[in-house]
């Protein structure tokens, strides 16, 4: 399978799920949207074994390196900003944004626990430490 | 700019002008790549390096110069 057809097959099974998602929950129905979601998602990867053309290479990878790490920093320090000023403007007496602030705050907190402990075990594992 | 350049087109042309996308297929990368290398606009990992000289039997410092 060539990779144009491919990326024709994976946008017909997005935009089925998209719909029958959409459908469901308008009806009411939360169960459906569960194993549609999981049977999509196995015939994406199940197709993308197919593909004999490359798709990925270093360089793609290293595209996604970049952008993940802006990504992150632009997410971190938008939480924290945000999250300050809402708590900032609360003066504990709005519980809502409150509520909102802390969460914003544990949130950056979290996502920086696990860029922490994320970049320990890869430099672990790509060698480099005084051990 | 990428101190390292490289004579891929050249040697595209000297090996009966191969196209992009088959020596993408030799090198084991994508076309995009080879498009990214031969604009200067992207450096190889060594392996990727060796593969493309490889690709065109030659020793990787025919394929790509550092400029210091």
């Amino acid at each position: 399978m060539s990779y144009k057809t491919f990326r024709m097959w994976q946008a017909i099974i997005g935009a089925g799920i998209g719909a029958t998602t959409g459908a469901s929950v308008a009806a009411g129905v939360w169960i459906i949207p569960i194993p549609v979601i999981f049977i999509g998602l196995i015939a994406v990867i199940f197709l993308r074994r197919k593909v004999k053309e490359i798709i990925a290479d270093e360089r793609t990878y290293t595209i996604v390196q970049k952008a993940s790490r802006l990504t992150l920093q632009i997410a971190i320090m938008g939480m924290a900003a945000i999250g300050i000023v809402l708590l900032s403007v609360s003066h504990g007496e709005s519980p809502a944004l409150t509520q909102t602030g802390c969460a914003l705050e544990y949130a950056a907190c979290a996502l920086m626990i696990i860029n922490t402990l994320a970049y320990n075990y890869y430099s672990r594992k790509l060698g480099g430490n005084n051990e | 700019m990428p101190r390292i350049s490289n004579r891929i087109r050249r040697l595209r042309f000297d090996h009966g002008e191969i196209t992009q996308e088959e020596l993408a297929a030799r090198a084991g990368c994508t076309r995009q790549t080879i498009i990214a290398l031969e604009q200067g606009k992207y450096v190889p990992s060594i392996e990727l390096g060796f593969k493309i000289a490889r690709a065109f039997g030659v020793t990787l410092e025919d394929v790509f110069q550092y400029e210091s």
